[in-house]
C-alpha cells in the first residue's frame, strides 16, 4: 500500500474533526476523498503533513509518518498542492517548478558563497521541461505566475509537485475555480500522471471530476467515513446521497 | 557594457578619495556610508530575501564593534583576530535571536528583535570593560599585515574592501540554492515546506548572515571612528538601517548601497542651518519611495535599464 490511515483521529478541543478513519491508498491509483464542507478532508491532509496533532497512525510505503517534519516528506517523494495556491510569486514558472527539486539537488556552503545556481544545471532544466510538457506549460516557463490565469497557476503547482518523481501526490481541491474546459484538461493531465505510475490522493468537491477519474472514493461526513468504494458504488450509496442531498 | 559596469564603478570608487583628498570630512562620510551599507546589506538579506524583520539590527553592530575594540585594547589581540572574533560573536547572537524567530512572525518578531536590541546594548553598557555610559575612546586604527590604516583615506580602501566582500557575498548568495530557498520561503512558507525546504534552518541562516554583516560593519565602525557608545547603536540606528534598506530597495544589492549614501549625506551634509530638517527630509524621501517606488531607488535603475533594453530591441 502506498498510504494507510489507521484509526486516524484529529481533535480540535471538543470537536472531533476526523474520527477513527481507516483507509488505504493503493499504488498507482487515483483515490478521492470527498464529503460536504467540514467533513474533515483537508484535516486528513494536514495530519498526513504533520500540521495538526493526531492519534492513530499514518503509514507511507509501510513507514510511519509520526513525527516526520513536513519538509522531509518531499525527500520521501510525497508532495502536495494546496486549496489556496502557495506559489512563489517573485519567481518564474520555471523556478517555481524547479524548486520542487530542492531536496534532490545537493549544494554546499562553498557553492552558496560562490553563487552557483544549481537550478540552471542541464539535468534540472531537462526535468523541468519534461514535467512542463506533461502539464502543458512548456511555453510559459519564463512567465511569472501572477500574470497567468488561475487554472494555469494550479498547473504550475501541480508541476512543482510532480517534478521530483513523486510516488504520492496529495491534491487539495485542484479543480476549484476552474472553468469547464480547464477541468477537462485537468482530468486528462491527472490520468496521464497516473499512467506514469504516480499515486494520487485527491480532495475534490467537483463530482464530475471525481467520478470520471477516481479508482476508489472514500466519503467522509462530520469526520467519519460513511462509505468507500468505486465511483459506481459510491454514486448508488444511500448514505452518500443523504449526506450530500440531505434526503433518502 | 553591462559586463564592464562593475569594473568602471570600482575604478571610480578607488579614485574618489584621491579626488577628494583635500576634503577629509567628505572621505570620512564616504567611509560611514560604506559601513552602514555593509550593515544594511545584512538587513537586506534578512528582510528583502528572507522575508523576516529585525528592529534590533544595530545591536549586532554593537556586538561586533565592542568585541573587536575590547580585544584589541585590553588583550592586545591583532586586529584581524579581533575582527574575526567580532563577526563570530555577532553571528552567535544572530543564531540565538534566530530561535524565537522560528515561532514569531510580523509584529511579534519586530517586537522580539527590538527587545533583543535594547537588552544587548543595555548589557554592554553595564560591563565595566566597555566603558559604561562613557563608551570606549581612542580605539586603535585597524592594523593589517604591518600597515596601519590611520587616516580616513587609507581606511576608505579597507572599508571599500569590506563593502565589496559584502556585495559579492550577497549577490552570490541570492543566486545560490540557499538564497533561492529563502526567497521561496519569503513568498510562501507553506509552499516552501511542501517542496522540502527546512524553513527553520533557513530562517536561522538568514539571521546569522545578517548579523555577520552587521558585526563586520560594527568592527569597521569602531576602529575607524575610534569611539564607541551604546547610544550610537540603539533603536534609532536600527530604524535608520531599515529605512536605508527600504529606500534603496529591498532585495537589491546596489540599491542598499545607494540608500546608505543618501542617508549619510542627507544627515551630515545639509549645511547652512538646514541640519534640523534632515530628519524631515529623510522622512519625506522614505514616504515618497514607499508610495511611488515600491522597489526603492533601484527601481529607477530598473526602469532606465528597461527603456534601454526596449530601445535596443525595437531598433
Amino acid at each position: 500500500m502506498m498510504l494507510e490511515l489507521q484509526n486516524l483521529t484529529v481533535r480540535f478541543g471538543n470537536l472531533v474533526a476526523v474520527n477513527k478513519l481507516n483507509t488505504s491508498v493503493s499504488e498507482g491509483t487515483i483515490h478521492s476523498l470527498i464529503g460536504p464542507n467540514g467533513a474533515g478532508k483537508t484535516t486528513v491532509f494536514n495530519a498526513i503533513y504533520n500540521l495538526v496533532p493526531y492519534t492513530g497512525d499514518i503509514l507511507f510505503s509501510g513507514k510511519s509518518l509520526r513525527g516526520v517534519p513536513t519538509y522531509r516528506l518531499s525527500e520521501m517523494r510525497m508532495t502536495r498542492t494546496f486549496q489556496n495556491l502557495s506559489l512563489f510569486y517573485s519567481m518564474t514558472v520555471e523556478y517555481n517548478i524547479a524548486l520542487g527539486l530542492h531536496t534532490a539537488i545537493k549544494s554546499s556552503i562553498l557553492s552558496d558563497i560562490a553563487g552557483v545556481n544549481v537550478y540552471s544545471r542541464k539535468e534540472v532544466k531537462q526535468r523541468v521541461a519534461r514535467v512542463a510538457e506533461l502539464v502543458g506549460l512548456s511555453q510559459l516557463l519564463n512567465a511569472y505566475p501572477a500574470f497567468l490565469p488561475y487554472g494555469t497557476q494550479k498547473l504550475v503547482e501541480l508541476a512543482r509537485a510532480l517534478v521530483n518523481d513523486s510516488k504520492l501526490v496529495l491534491l487539495d481541491e485542484p479543480a476549484a475555480g476552474l472553468n469547464a474546459g480547464e477541468k477537462e484538461q485537468f482530468k486528462e493531465i491527472l490520468l496521464k500522471v497516473k499512467q506514469g505510475g504516480v499515486t494520487i490522493l485527491l480532495v475534490e468537491h467537483d463530482m464530475g471530476v471525481v467520478m470520471d477519474i477516481s479508482d476508489k472514493i472514500t466519503v467522509m461526513n462530520f469526520g467519519n467515513r460513511i462509505a468507500e468504494g468505486t465511483p459506481q458504488e459510491i454514486s448508488e450509496n444511500p448514505d452518500v446521497i443523504e449526506a450530500y442531498l440531505g434526503v433518502n | 557594457m553591462k559586463k564592464f559596469t562593475p569594473i568602471l564603478l570600482l575604478v571610480l570608487a578607488l579614485l574618489i578619495p584621491v579626488i577628494f583628498r583635500q576634503k577629509p570630512s567628505l572621505v570620512y562620510y564616504l567611509n560611514l556610508s560604506m559601513i552602514y551599507a555593509i550593515s544594511a546589506q545584512g538587513l537586506n538579506l534578512l528582510m528583502g530575501i528572507g522575508g523576516q524583520i529585525s528592529l534590533g539590527h544595530a545591536a549586532f553592530m554593537a556586538i561586533g564593534g565592542y568585541t573587536s575594540a575590547v580585544l584589541v585594547m585590553v588583550l592586545h589581540v591583532p586586529f584581524i583576530v579581533a575582527l574575526i572574533a567580532g563577526v563570530g560573536l555577532s553571528c552567535l547572537f544572530g543564531l540565538i535571536i534566530g530561535f524565537p524567530a522560528l515561532r514569531l512572525k510580523g509584529f511579534y518578531l519586530a517586537i522580539a528583535t527590538l527587545a533583543m536590541g535594547t537588552v544587548v546594548t543595555d548589557i554592554i553598557k553595564r560591563i565595566a570593560i566597555t566603558g559604561g555610559d562613557y563608551g570606549l575612546r581612542n580605539i586603535p586604527a585597524p592594523r593589517l599585515f604591518g600597515f596601519t590604516f590611520g587616516s580616513s583615506l587609507s581606511q576608505f580602501y579597507l572599508i571599500l574592501a569590506g563593502l565589496l566582500l559584502a556585495i559579492v557575498v550577497t549577490r552570490n548568495f541570492i543566486r545560490s540554492k540557499s538564497g533561492i530557498a529563502l526567497q521561496a520561503m519569503r513568498d510562501s512558507e507553506t509552499g516552501a515546506q511542501a517542496v522540502g525546504i527546512n524553513t527553520s534552518n533557513y530562517k536561522l541562516l538568514a539571521f546569522i548572515l545578517a548579523s555577520a554583516f552587521a558585526g563586520l560593519a560594527g568592527v569597521l565602525y569602531g576602529h575607524s571612528v575610534s569611539y564607541l557608545n551604546t547610544t550610537n547603536f540603539g533603536l534609532d540606528l536600527s530604524i535608520n538601517l531599515l529605512a536605508i534598506t527600504i529606500i534603496g530597495g529591498m532585495g537589491t544589492v546596489w540599491g542598499v548601497v545607494l540608500g546608505s549614501f543618501l542617508w549619510v549625506f542627507v544627515r551630515n551634509l545639509m549645511g547652512s542651518g538646514l541640519e534640523m530638517l534632515t530628519g524631515v527630509l529623510f522622512g519625506v524621501i522614505l514616504l515618497l519611495v514607499v508610495l511611488f517606488l515600491p522597489r526603492g531607488l533601484s527601481e529607477i535603475g530598473f526602469r532606465i535599464a528597461g527603456r534601454f533594453k526596449g530601445k535596443n530591441e525595437s531598433s
